[in-house]
């Protein structure tokens, strides 16, 4: 074996990496040959002294920067308008929050048309994309519209005939509420006429619905 | 017995201003965790726990306004009528924390403190503040308003937090 | 249009427990408490910050790494399982944000010999290893930062943080031969640096 032969693998013997014939080769070489010794112990020394390297410490501001770089990212990460039309498919957000994960049976947070955010078995948040996960809700059927609207119907005729009689301000609450219930309810008919099998709009519908329910019954009595 | 003077008293300032607000004082002692509804129409609903067993009710109400109280074993009920036209009545109630409340309002804003009983909240048009919650269960529906909740969350619990319009406001204690 | 707000905060926890290990750390800084972050952060940024020092040789560089290093560790400790040591899923990030780093630059970690393989191979009789070993390992970490890139990113991975040829090849996206050629050269080229400065400082 040559000198240059045996430098080629001396990195791989050190290493131990080397097949057994080649590494008899090289140890009969290396004992007969000083320069080569002087690489393999070079080597050796630098490959030990690599292991012993001193940690460096980075400069004490740096922490500080880090932990304004992790605020900014802290949520507030839903802190921009959620638009329903903006794409509440394309958001994705995966939020694990310890008392969920724990498990609470069931965190429902409502806005509106804007998005319904529900813990369920899965140990995050998450927007329903497009499909309701729990089992509990009756998919929204013809009849059901039918009876609330009826309901609806003869709530509202009860209260358009006492509205005059009220306070200015206790007719404002009522017009405005129902105006914010009825623009739900609208958004919530426009995303079924393009698409009727859409689960989250039709839950949405239909707790609109319950809501106008709610707001004539409690208005009723005015 | 000071809370009985303190009404006194108040009642005796009525008489003197036929202008001023009415004052509606209470104190309940039930027997074991009480279940209180409130039911009011327009103004602020506060209640707070605190470390008595006796529930206080106090309120500021319009002249326009009367309130009436119900008592069937732990259960109460406060109810604002209204009279004439539609004055405030502002709620002060202090609660043992274990005590069930039933909040409803059309208007005004509602804050809940350290209550760890079951919470339902039902309003029209109010910012609804739910601090130092550890309920089994909240449920809280308003048709516009902010909700702000920072409590725990039960493993077994069930939470319900809804505004047709408004922010909803989340904090959860960190492991 | 309406437009709903949603805010979800995380309170800050308290203090973890004292003798948290990273696993605990981790599960609690995934929930959200800073404090055991921040723990994992003291425990943990000088070996980061040692490795990106050694790997890009300027210091102002190692620190901007080591802070993107650790927000990926805020965004990504949702996804620490515990199937490997924290240290290992952290020094993984680490190694890839450099690598990232790398590639933005557009620096090429292989390279072509220079100097033409092997010319230094055969030493005069006169070297001897003892000289080395007198080296202090602020020499050693010089000659570090003097080899190129390519060298210098094989032998950091190899021979100071241990990685196997398999892993380097992976990550570096070359050949294990490729990756073993790396090293050696880097090695001879130490030698040199070394053997060089001892020589220059006499003896």
């Amino acid at each position: 074996m040559l000198c240059n032969e045996c430098q080629e693998l001396i990195s791989e013997y050190i290493d131990g990496a080397v097949e057994l014939g080649e590494q008899v080769k090289v140890e009969r070489h290396l004992a007969d040959c000083e320069p080569c010794r002087a690489v393999r112990d070079d080597f050796l020394q630098i490959v030990h002294f690599s292991h012993q390297l001193p940690e460096h410490a980075p400069a004490t501001a740096l922490w500080p920067r880090i932990r304004a770089g992790v605020a900014e990212l802290q949520p507030r990460l839903w802190s921009r308008p959620i638009r329903w039309w903006a794409g509440l498919r394309t958001l994705n957000f995966n939020l694990s929050v310890p008392q969920i994960a724990a498990g609470a049976a069931a965190l429902v947070i409502v806005i509106s048309i804007g998005v319904i955010v529900t813990q369920r078995e899965n140990r995050s948040f998450q927007p329903i994309d497009g499909k309701v996960q729990q089992a509990d809700v009756v998919p929204l059927s013809n009849v059901d519209v039918q009876q609330l609207e009826k309901r609806i119907n003869s709530l509202s005729r009860s209260v358009e005939e006492r509205k005059n009689s009220w306070d200015p301000e206790l007719r404002t609450t009522f017009e405005r509420n129902l105006y914010y219930i009825d623009q739900s309810l609208t958004e919530c008919r426009h995303q079924l006429k393009d698409n009727p099998a859409d689960d989250v709009s039709q839950e949405l519908m239909l707790n609109a619905y319950r809501e106008k329910v709610r707001l004539l019954e409690g208005f009723e009595k005015f | 017995m000071r809370v009985v003077t303190c009404s006194l008293l108040c009642f005796a300032l009525l008489a003197v201003s036929a202008n001023s607000s009415a004052r509606f004082e209470r104190t309940y002692s039930p027997r074991g965790p009480a279940h209180l509804s409130i039911s009011n129409i327009n103004g602020s609903i506060r209640v707070i726990g605190w470390d008595r067993k006796s529930i206080v009710a106090r309120a500021n109400a319009d002249p326009s306004i009367s309130i009436e109280d119900q008592v069937v074993g732990d259960d109460i009920t406060l109810t604002t009528r209204r009279r004439l036209s539609l004055g405030r009545a502002n709620f002060e109630v202090s609660v043992p924390p274990e005590t069930s409340l039933a909040i409803k309002n059309v208007i005004g804003r509602i804050e809940l403190q350290n209550i760890i009983g079951h919470v339902s909240v039902n309003s029209i048009d109010s910012d609804v503040h739910l601090v130092g919650i550890d309920s089994p269960s909240v449920d809280v529906r308003v048709t516009s308003g902010d909700i702000y909740f920072d409590g725990k969350l039960d493993e077994a619990g069930s939470y319900n937090l809804q505004s047709m319009r408004g922010d909803v406001d989340v904090t959860l204690p960190s492991a | 249009m309406a437009s709903n707000t949603l805010t979800l905060t995380m309170t800050v926890a308290s203090e973890p427990a004292q003798s948290a290990s990273d696993l605990e750390l981790a599960r609690a800084a995934a929930a959200g408490s800073s404090a055991a972050f921040e723990k994992l952060y003291e425990q943990h940024h000088r070996r980061v910050y040692s490795l990106c020092l050694r790997m890009l040789g300027n210091t102002s560089q190692a620190e901007d790494l080591t802070q993107e290093v650790f927000l990926q560790v805020y965004k990504k400790i949702g996804s620490f399982r515990g199937e490997s040591a924290f240290t290992t899923w952290l020094h993984r990030l680490t190694v890839n944000q450099v690598l990232m780093h790398f590639r933005r630059r557009g620096v090429k970690l292989e390279h072509t010999s220079e100097e033409g393989d092997f010319a230094n191979v055969v030493e005069t009789p006169l070297q001897s290893t003892r000289r080395i070993s007198m080296v202090d390992r602020l020499a050693l970490e010089k000659a570090i930062s003097q080899l190129p890139p390519g060298y210098r990113t094989a032998f950091v991975l190899h021979d100071v943080e241990g990685y196997e040829h398999e892993e380097i090849a992976k990550m570096l996206g070359v050949t294990i031969g490729t990756s073993k050629s790396q090293l050696h050269k880097a090695r001879m080229r130490l030698r040199e640096l070394l053997t060089k400065k001892i020589a220059a400082t006499g003896e």
